[in-house]
């Protein structure tokens, strides 16, 4: 499942990217362009939703900002 | 709330051991999300409207960033890796409780004004689809449209009952965030440079759209100049509350190897380099298309990526907010340890809020983040000569522990507060760039602590560990 969720990112993250590179090149309209980039980004936050499904723990976490909190 | 599952509840008044420290992975993703925020959307337009030229923009950035992450390098990591320990416990240590006190609530209301700055930035988008638009009075402290006024109410309402809540599932969200709106940025470069239609290398590099952008501005607002050094100095010291005021001390404690130190390079290329030029190319592209020099985020972000745009604008407010309205709490509560924590975080989110609906507040935020390095940066200079200069010149290091837990060190606070004084002094009645104050207080701030620390400490035994006292 890990494996299927890291290709939906991969493919995401191309998409928005595509999409902005298409419609510089000319060769996808702005209002095309915008939909795909609203499509990546709903599978991009629903791709985790897979992961829950299963039970499967996402990958490792980065290390979080609170570290940098004040002590209380 | 899960405070103690994150890896900052832990080792907070002890050095951090070899079992918990991380590998350079964890470090590079933290910064690559903390520096692609809704802020952004504001400043890469500011630096066009300021007048900065394309090519002092992508020379100065490019150097001020690598200046900024060489500070964290060699500056920070050195220190933190030796120490292991936060920045407050290393301040208790050296300046005494009440003075860490002080520090932490002078953090917190910058904290909240740096919220308040990402909850305008919030607004602004989730204004756009009710045709709600953000608008920059005059007057510093002047309300915006109030329909928007209500907007900036609901959105920091909403923040700070999420930030009241827990820390854990928006450090989540903002994990699993970071490269979508990384992508989200970089799109928002790309797609302004094809609205303004430039399809050569030559139209790139020529940057006509961007020069005929601030001509526009200029027209419409009156001459302005953001020279190349200002550039260079903005965008090395932005975070000169991380870097300089040794703030990640914190974070870089946990650092197994020192080439962590490299991690913030991430966060300063993509968020504060990157993301600040297709931010910039987002106003020069709507200056082009449609005439409007207002650098309303949201409306920038809806008009070159669609809904997209605007859940960017608002996810990065929303996930770097809470982290700061959820740190102003704790800070707070330092200074009132027997109020709750959701009591101080809803508190800090109200104020944060308060600061949101000052539209102008957003606007000034290269200002604003210059005078934050001012107050917050010369706290890292009791640290640097605490560490690297006492034992040289025969003194004593963590002055205030081996003294048997002073309350106050009043080496550090002269040393911090006369160098702030005369910085603030000069920003608000002289009118000096704001971020050209802070390497000068810095400065000050360490040498008269050294100085008055040779004047008034009594001599005490060598202290052989760090944790003993």
């Amino acid at each position: 499942m890990h494996a299927l969720y890291r290709a939906i990112q991969i493919a995401t993250l191309l998409a928005i990217l595509g999409a902005a590179v298409a419609f510089l090149a000319g060769s996808l309209a702005l209002p095309t362009a915008k939909a795909v980039m609203l499509t990546a980004t709903v599978l991009w936050f629903a791709a985790p939703l897979l992961l829950l499904a299963t039970g499967d723990a996402p990958g490792e976490e980065p290390l979080d900002e609170e570290a940098r909190a004040p002590v209380a | 709330m899960a405070d103690t599952e994150s890896s900052g509840g832990e080792f907070e008044r002890e050095p951090v051991p070899d079992r918990a420290l991380l590998g350079p992975g964890k470090f590079w993703g933290m910064y690559a999300g903390e520096h692609c925020a809704g802020t952004e959307f504001m400043i890469g337009p500011l630096f066009l409207a300021a007048g900065a030229s394309l090519g002092d923009v992508v020379l100065g950035l490019l150097l001020g960033n690598v200046l900024a992450v060489l500070t964290w390098r060699y500056l920070v990591v050195p220190i933190a890796m030796d120490r292991r320990m936060t920045l407050y416990f290393q301040l208790e240590r050296i300046a005494g409780s009440q003075m860490v006190k002080l520090y932490n609530v002078t953090n917190g209301v910058l904290f909240c004004f740096l919220a308040g700055a990402m909850v305008t930035v919030s607004a602004s988008a989730v204004g756009v689809p009710f045709g709600v638009m953000y608008e920059v009075p005059e007057n510093t402290f002047a309300l915006g449209r109030t329909d928007f006024t209500l907007i900036v109410l609901v959105v920091g309402a909403v923040m700070s009952v999420i930030a009241a809540a827990g820390y854990t599932t928006v450090a989540r969200v903002a994990n699993l965030a970071a490269p979508w709106m990384i992508a989200v940025f970089a799109a928002a470069g790309i797609v302004s440079l094809g609205q303004m239609g430039v399809d050569s290398w030559e139209e790139l590099t020529d940057g006509a759209y961007w020069s005929e952008a601030i001509r526009v501005v200029q027209e419409k607002d009156g001459a302005s100049a953001f020279p190349f050094w200002q550039i260079v100095t903005f965008a090395w010291l932005a975070n000169s509350a991380m870097h300089f005021g040794m703030a990640d001390l914190s974070i870089f404690r946990f650092a197994r190897h020192a080439s962590s130190g490299w991690a913030p390079a991430i966060g300063m290329f993509l968020g504060h380099y990157m993301a600040w030029i297709a931010a910039g190319l987002l106003l020069a592209s709507q200056i082009q298309v449609t005439g409007s020099t207002d650098p309303n985020p949201g409306v920038l972000a809806y008009d070159a990526l669609g809904w997209a745009g605007i859940l960017c604008v608002v996810i990065a407010g929303w996930t770097t907010a809470n982290p700061t309205i959820y740190r102003a709490g704790l800070a707070f509560q330092g200074v009132l340890p027997g109020a709750s924590r959701v009591a101080m975080t809803l508190t800090a989110g109200a104020v944060a809020t308060i600061a949101g609906a000052f539209p102008n507040l957003a606007y000034k935020l290269l200002g604003f983040v210059g005078t934050y390095g001012t107050v917050l940066g010369p706290m890292g200079a009791v640290i640097f000569v605490d560490y690297w200069l006492m034992r040289r010149f025969g003194l004593t290091s963590e002055y205030a522990a081996r003294r048997g837990g002073m309350a106050v060190n009043p080496a550090v606070l002269v040393a911090w507060v006369l160098p702030v004084a005369v910085g603030l002094y000069l920003i608000f009645y002289q009118g000096v760039y704001a971020a050209y104050c802070v390497i000068p207080a810095w400065i000050a701030c360490g040498a008269i602590y050294l100085g008055l620390s040779m004047a008034t400490q009594k001599p005490m035994p060598p202290l052989d560990h760090l944790a003993d006292a």
